[in-house]
């Protein structure tokens, strides 16, 4: 199929008109360019959504959509779009500042527009919002290799390890199912997720107002794992996530808590800036450490790695640097025999390509989902959204990302475009 | 009766509102281009306080918007504990970049206010004077003085320095002027002839002022690691008095390479963030000479904590500061408390020609040093022509 590019041309020029509209051409029938020829970007536009956004589905609060979206047009017609999250005012004040370097750059320069990028930025502590634009773009452009080539994003990132990736739910009061919440009703959720098939779940069960933690708190987080454990055994793999709060000792007696529990793995239990503690945490619990999608780029996954401080490696590809550096992070990560599992609980285009970076890593684990943002937020905005069967996801078919963005959120105001920099 | 009155001064307030100042796209002062943001807390007793962090405007002015309605109703003189509440906040999605700087701009206002309502200046609220005056030395890069480069007049400016008694000089061989062997290869390799070209300046120099004239270099971390060897092994017999960022600061066992194979002290990094990151650096005894930038490693308070674990390991500090007024100001203050104080950078074309179209009293060297203004807080005395010209512009970011 790749030995006819001058058809695929044709054909692209006589639907010119219909790609110079965007969504008008499904992303199924677009066809390889001519790759031998220049690509240079010629609009870079930023996309926020309406802020009163009210999408329901008993999310229990969290409504709208807290991401944002960078799109890259190209003289030949061709766009590609990345996301970042959780804040938009940053990070597009960032693209203000960086996009008029990208204009007139060819978007399949993906690693060297990365490093040039990076050196601009970690000239003043590389990371925040600039990091994420950064991730955002990276994503717009391999968006754009996928649909220059033809080939959906996996096949770009080492093609197909696996067909089916394994999903656990995050559960949280705030993207809740049906407005249940762990511990009133901890029994209800696990089962409602068996019964589709999830049979993995992370919880956020201990509370502190300080680093520390006292012995009432540890119990009573500990009293979900044994409700889930006492009800349904070991057909439910449980990972516990602290939102780095602790300080080193109580991180230690959460854990030492949770051993029993054969918990799949106990996730950003301190601040994330002190491997050695991390390396000494690691090295006296038998639970699985895993850190954390608050890193961004290898440079700093190395260290922790080196030290080795935690037995699974989590990122964010809409903050760790984006698909690209997300791959390179896993391969490093591979080489310590260490898997990895996605953080995914941003938006819909975070979702989408961690589906395809996970069909495409060697070293998988498992992927982050969630119910409330599968089944009723981004389906808001996308049309062909992977639904977990069976506890399972499979990528698109589809080139590049993939996502079937719905044309219409352009037209009610719900998405606002704005144009940042133009050739 | 004065313990009283100082006691209400500092008693509770509130953050009120908070100001971003930009200044005027295309703005130029003989040739400069102001590059900085302003942060203007504004508190219900009527104290203003001021930071400031560069080099981008809408990066900076978007995260404070996000960041801003976190700080109405505190108090800001509970700095550390705004710090710490911030910083959470924005430690999930990788830390840093655009919103830390922010912080870092927040941080500097509220030692501002803390210095006005206690009525001292900055500099006595973090150990008082350890420093009678601040030796300093002179930044070439990009910033010419009277118009003069480092490559084209290396005797000439090295005579202009002495004659004002300032002793020390730092360069850009490598990356910039007529060699520029960065430019050649991207940093990836570098000739016999090149690195023996690039010491052109370096040489020049030592002839025309011996050793009177201290060298400092800066490689702009553009180098991979055996570049930055052969670098610093060519630069030996030059006595020089330390080589900054080869590298990028992102693997420190790389720089502990360097300083284990080179005599010539090792200093970074103004690139590096907060006291957790120099922490891995002094244990990885990769460094010699710390350097920071008050207005991006997390403000005074970050900057002070750095500096006195940096004492633990025999470890001085020369601070960065080629950037806005508020850094130059923050910086004085901050280095006169240090104990362990090494150097502190200087721009003669910054002082001279761009600082004073904003602030009446630039603390200039004199004699090779500077000094701290007395007056309370930073001690910034504000012009209000930019203001008045639209030079500079307020905009509100959050009130109460």
């Amino acid at each position: 199929m790749h030995n006819a590019p001058l058809t695929r041309r044709n054909f692209l020029l006589a639907s010119g008109a219909a790609i110079l509209g965007g969504a008008a051409l499904p992303d199924a029938m677009r066809a390889a360019m001519d790759n031998t020829e220049a690509l240079k970007i010629t609009r870079v536009e930023a996309v926020t959504f309406r802020k009163d956004l009210k999408i329901g589905g008993g999310s229990g609060g969290s409504d709208g959509a807290e991401f944002c979206w960078v799109r890259l047009h190209t003289d030949k017609g061709i766009t590609g779009i990345g996301e970042t999250y959780p804040f938009h005012q940053g990070e597009i004040g960032a693209l203000r500042d960086y996009a008029p370097t990208l204009l007139r750059r060819d978007p399949r320069d993906i690693d060297g527009i990365w490093r040039a990028f990076y050196h601009r930025m970690a000239m003043r502590n590389a990371g925040g919002a600039d990091m994420r634009i950064l991730s955002a773009v990276n994503m717009a452009q391999l968006d754009i290799l996928g649909k220059t080539s033809g080939l959906p994003l996996y096949r770009l990132l080492g093609g197909r390890t696996r067909s089916r990736i394994r999903v656990y739910n995050t559960t949280t009061d705030y993207w809740a199912i049906n407005e249940m919440k762990m511990g009133s009703d901890t029994l209800k959720i696990t089962r409602f997720l068996l019964d589709r098939g999830i049979t993995a779940m992370k919880i956020y069960p201990f509370r502190a107002n300080d680093n520390y933690i006292s012995n009432q708190a540890l119990e009573q987080g500990m009293r979900w794992i044994r409700d889930i454990r006492d009800s349904v055994g070991t057909d439910m793999d449980i990972c516990v996530d602290c939102w780095g709060v602790f300080d080193f000792p109580s991180a230690q007696r959460i854990a030492k808590a949770l051993e029993p529990y054969n918990i799949m793995y106990l996730e950003d239990a301190m601040l994330m800036n002190n491997a050695r503690a991390y390396a000494q945490l690691a090295a006296e619990t038998s639970v699985p450490i895993c850190m954390s999608e608050t890193f961004a780029t290898r440079y700093e996954y190395r260290e922790f790695l080196e030290s080795r401080a935690c037995d699974v490696v989590m990122y964010d590809l809409t903050w760790c640097g984006g698909p690209s550096e997300a791959k390179k992070i896993s391969d490093m990560a591979d080489s310590y025999l260490i898997p990895t599992s996605p953080h995914t609980c941003g938006g819909p285009l975070l979702y989408f390509c961690s589906v395809h970076l996970c069909a495409a890593l060697p070293n998988f684990l498992i992927m982050e989902s969630n119910y409330w943002k599968y089944a009723h937020q981004y389906p808001y905005f996308v049309n062909n959204v992977p639904v977990p069967e069976k506890g399972h996801v499979s990528p698109p078919e589809l080139p590049g990302i993939g996502a079937e963005i719905k044309p219409e959120i352009f037209r009610t105001g719900d998405a606002i475009v704005e144009t940042v920099a133009a050739a | 009766m004065a313990v009283a009155r100082a006691a209400a001064a500092v008693g509770p307030m509130k953050i009120t509102k908070v100001e971003a100042v930009r200044f005027r796209r295309n703005l130029l002062i003989q040739g400069l281009a102001p590059n900085w943001t302003w942060v203007r807390l504004h508190t219900d007793t009527g104290l203003i306080g001021i930071g400031e962090s560069y080099p981008t405007q809408e990066a900076h002015i978007g995260a404070l918007r996000e960041i801003a309605p976190l700080l109405l109703g505190k108090d800001p003189t509970g700095i550390d504990r705004l710090w710490q509440d911030i910083f959470y906040r924005i430690s999930y999605q990788p830390w840093g970049g655009a919103e830390f700087r922010m912080l870092t701009a927040i941080n500097i206002a509220q030692w501002d206010i803390l210095g006005k309502a206690s009525g001292l200046p900055v500099y006595k609220l973090l150990g008082g004077k350890s420093q009678e005056k601040l030796l300093v030395y002179n930044t070439m890069n990009g910033w010419p003085i009277n118009g003069m480069r480092e490559h084209d007049y290396p005797e000439k400016i090295a005579e202009f320095l002495l004659k004002r008694g300032i002793k020390a000089i730092k360069l850009y061989p490598y990356d910039r002027g007529p060699v520029n062997a960065f430019a050649r290869h991207g940093g990836t390799f570098i000739t016999q002839a090149e690195l023996k070209e690039s010491l052109d300046p370096i040489q020049r120099i030592r002839k025309a002022a011996g050793n009177e004239m201290e060298i400092a270099l800066d490689l702009s971390s553009k180098w991979n690691l055996p570049c930055s060897l052969q670098i610093a092994k060519s630069l030996e017999p030059y006595n020089i008095m330390c080589l900054e960022d080869p590298m990028l600061p992102d693997n420190l066992e790389a720089y502990a390479t360097l300083a284990r194979e080179t005599s010539i002290p090792v200093c970074l990094s103004e690139r590096l963030a907060t006291r957790f990151r120099f922490r891995e650096m002094f244990e990885s005894r990769a460094v010699d000479v710390v350097m920071y930038d008050v207005t991006w490693c997390g403000g005074i308070s970050e900057a002070k904590k750095i500096s006195d674990m940096a004492d633990t390991y025999k470890i001085p500090t020369s601070p960065h500061t080629g950037g806005g007024p508020v850094l130059w100001y923050a910086s004085i203050h901050t280095a006169t408390a240090l104990t362990n104080f090494y150097i502190m950078e200087s721009v003669y074309h910054l002082y001279n020609d761009l600082y004073p179209h904003f602030l009446q009293n630039v603390p200039v060297p004199v004699n090779g040093h500077v000094t701290a203004p007395e007056t309370p807080g930073l001690g910034l005395e504000l012009r209000e022509e930019p203001f008045r010209n639209g030079d500079a512009t307020i905009e509100s970011i959050a009130e109460l």
